[in-house]
């Protein structure tokens, strides 16, 4: 039997409820999927919920912010398949993949399915888009679990997901160690910058223009959430989530004065100023161009996807650094984001 | 009569500039623009939006409106033949097979010189849609040279179309998702791309390419009799064809370029001037194509930024949505006063 007491239901993440019931624990995810966790198959569960038998030993990760969740939980010999290794660092990983423990399953869309069976996953965390594919999987009789971390708002809401993940392996207590640290770092620094003043708050815009247009990310997104936890304020303050494209001057009559501009891109080799401008000439419009204060990110040097979603007091630690020194250790060396010099 | 009608359609779009300049997702009292204009530059914001935004927009829709109205008037002319435009002969297959070879395949093949290319950006795809659109001309020039018929070269031309379309298809099931939004999104064509100095250049070759292609309005006119007429006449046909081909493949090519595949334009325009002008003499039809092409490429770009849409509208999606009825009506009752 599941001990009552290891119940964790998520304090920030929305995505899915956890309740025990008659020694069977019960994950609803957002979107209708019901899931029944049992230490032993013989054990009933309600209708409409799905069986499975924790903890699980094989799996497969279709994102890597999903794979982010079995690094921090030093999981990874569960994980035996993965859709690619695109811009993926971590050594361990890629030494599985070399050596054929963990396996490629091709892309969503186009999954190889007798790589998927060959892996032989318990269950496959998926990541629900519109590119489908996933039919022929269900064919095979594995149980598909939505992760929806990335839909999460709230920076500590994503990381909450480590726990969902740590009830499907067996690494509850692990799973409440690490994300109670990470709380408690996020929060620690937060309270440092949550009374600063608005007229203290610099102002953060981000992204870059491709082909004529530039996808802003809405006010409640993730990142802008960041931005405000950070002691910054983010151009856009509507209810906007996911983002959305705007014309060159619409852009830049919002953000032609902000004191901060975050990039995060794959650029190949050393990013900079002047690559910034070739690749728009009126990028150097921006007043944070101007002084440069681009905060940058180059995802070809540093693990980005792979991790950040586990560490967002790093990711707020690095914010933090730039935008208000004072709060930081003068030796702080910043994990993703510097200022581009 | 004819004159008239000229003047019209210039003042129509001067017309269209100005409200390209007045109307965009950011409001701008009209005064203020006006000082703009004038030279005041005290509110930093607004200069920049009305000269490096507004501006180089509305005079990349002008010339891009222009060329490629003429490049399928052009076609049309070759291969007498209505329904070709553009990217009939697969030139701007071709283009958008270079710009997914940088997109898509940044990175993975030659390493660091093509992935530099491909984030490099516009720039960058400028030149590889060039590259794709000029190889993929100079390869139906060099058949047009071989086989005989007109059918015969449109046909293979539609085949190139589909070879590249099949080479893009496999790039963009290889490629991740991110690469494959960008080129999507290259593909909905655009006249806000182009700033600075790549404007001034885009424009500039257009200048030069225009009167180009008005020097071949002789060999139209003849070609417009038919192969064995304009032979007997003087002309040399396989010469002439490969000209206006080479003409129309470069104006496209340069466009497609800069602002992406526009389509629609290319093929609607000619009818709408051939309407409204109730001629075909290539004299009059290329001036007056290349005017007609310019004013409905602003009042496309106009739409698409009208605010509420802000960038939203694809102008491919405008030039369809906007020219289609539009021209359908104008042939529909050029039509009926012709029967009545």
């Amino acid at each position: 039997m599941i001990d009552a007491d290891s119940v964790m239901s998520p304090k920030y993440a929305t995505g899915y409820e956890v309740r025990d019931s008659a020694g069977v624990r019960l994950v609803d995810v957002d979107g209708g999927f019901h899931f029944a966790l049992v230490n032993d198959d013989d054990i009933t569960v309600p209708d409409s919920y799905t069986k499975v038998k924790v903890p699980i030993k094989n799996t497969i990760c279709m994102t890597s912010l999903q794979l982010s969740n079995f690094t921090i939980l030093n999981a990874h010999d569960v994980v035996k398949g993965l859709t690619g290794t695109k811009n993926l660092f971590n050594e361990d990983i890629l030494q599985r993949v070399k050596d054929g423990r963990i396996v490629k399953i091709g892309m969503e869309g186009n999954f190889d399915t007798e790589m998927v069976l060959a892996a032989n996953p318990d269950v496959i965390f998926i990541s629900p888009s519109k590119r489908g594919g996933y039919d022929a999987i269900k064919e095979t009789d594995i149980t598909l679990v939505p992760h929806l971390g990335y839909q999460e708002l709230d920076p500590l809401g994503q990381a909450e997901w480590i726990k969902f993940v740590g009830m499907f392996i067996g690494k509850e207590k692990e799973a409440n160690e690490v994300f109670s640290g990470i709380e408690s770092r996020y929060l620690n620094l937060k309270s440092h910058t949550s009374n600063i003043k608005p007229e203290d708050r610099p102002t953060v815009l981000s992204g870059e223009m491709h082909y004529g247009n530039w996808h802003a990310v809405g006010g409640k997104n993730y990142l802008a959430q960041i931005f405000r936890d950070a002691g910054a304020e983010y151009i856009i303050n509507d209810e906007e989530t996911a983002g959305e494209d705007l014309e060159f001057e619409k852009m830049y009559s919002l953000a032609a004065n902000a004191d901060y501009w975050r990039i995060l891109n794959s650029y190949p080799g050393e990013f900079s100023y002047e690559a910034l401008k070739a690749s728009e000439p009126r990028n150097e419009l921006f007043k944070a161009f101007k002084e440069k204060r681009v905060i940058y990110c180059n995802m070809k040097q540093t693990p980005y996807y792979e991790i950040s979603p586990v560490e967002p007091d790093l990711l707020l630690k690095d914010f933090v650094a730039i935008f208000h020194p004072e709060l930081v250790e003068a030796e702080y060396e910043p994990k993703y984001y510097k200022l581009l010099k | 009569m004819k004159v008239s009608k000229f003047i019209v359609l210039i003042v129509a779009i001067c017309v269209m500039t100005i409200v390209n300049l007045l109307i965009g997702s950011v409001k701008i009292p009209v005064t203020d623009i006006c000082s703009i204009l004038t030279g005041d530059d005290s509110h930093e914001i607004w200069t920049n939006i009305i000269w490096k935004s507004r501006l180089p927009q509305a005079l990349t829709a002008i010339v891009a409106g222009a060329g490629l109205a003429v490049s399928g008037l052009q076609m049309q002319t070759v291969f007498r033949n209505p329904l070709a435009g553009p990217s009939v002969l697969g030139i701007s297959n071709g283009s958008a097979l270079g710009v997914a070879f940088v997109v898509l395949l940044s990175g993975r093949i030659g390493g660091v010189a093509l992935s530099r290319l491909g984030y490099l950006g516009d720039a960058a795809m400028s030149v590889a849609a060039i590259i794709g659109a000029l190889a993929v001309m100079l390869l139906i020039v060099w058949i047009s040279q071989k086989v005989k018929g007109n059918v015969t070269l449109l046909i293979i031309g539609v085949m190139i179309g589909y070879l590249a379309n099949a080479i893009i298809g496999v790039l963009k099931f290889l490629s991740p998702e991110e690469d494959v939004k960008a080129f999507v999104v290259w593909g909905l064509g655009s006249f806000s791309r182009v700033s600075g100095d790549e404007m001034v250049l885009f424009v500039v070759l257009m200048c030069i390419l225009l009167p180009l292609a008005f020097l071949l309005v002789k060999p139209m006119n003849m070609l417009l009799l038919g192969d064995r007429y304009a032979a007997n006449l003087g002309l040399n046909v396989k010469q002439a064809r490969m000209l206006v081909i080479i003409s129309s493949g470069v104006l496209v090519a340069i466009v497609t370029a800069y602002c992406g595949p526009i389509m629609f334009i290319g093929l609607a325009v000619p009818h709408l001037t051939r309407a409204i002008f109730r001629t075909s003499d290539h004299r009059l039809l290329m001036p007056a194509t290349a005017l007609c092409g310019a004013a409905l490429a602003l009042v496309c770009n106009l739409i698409a930024r009208m605010p509420g849409f802000e960038g939203a509208l694809p102008v491919n999606s405008v030039t369809a949505l906007v020219g289609a009825p539009v021209i359908a009506y104008v042939l529909f009752r050029r039509r009926r006063s012709v029967e009545e």
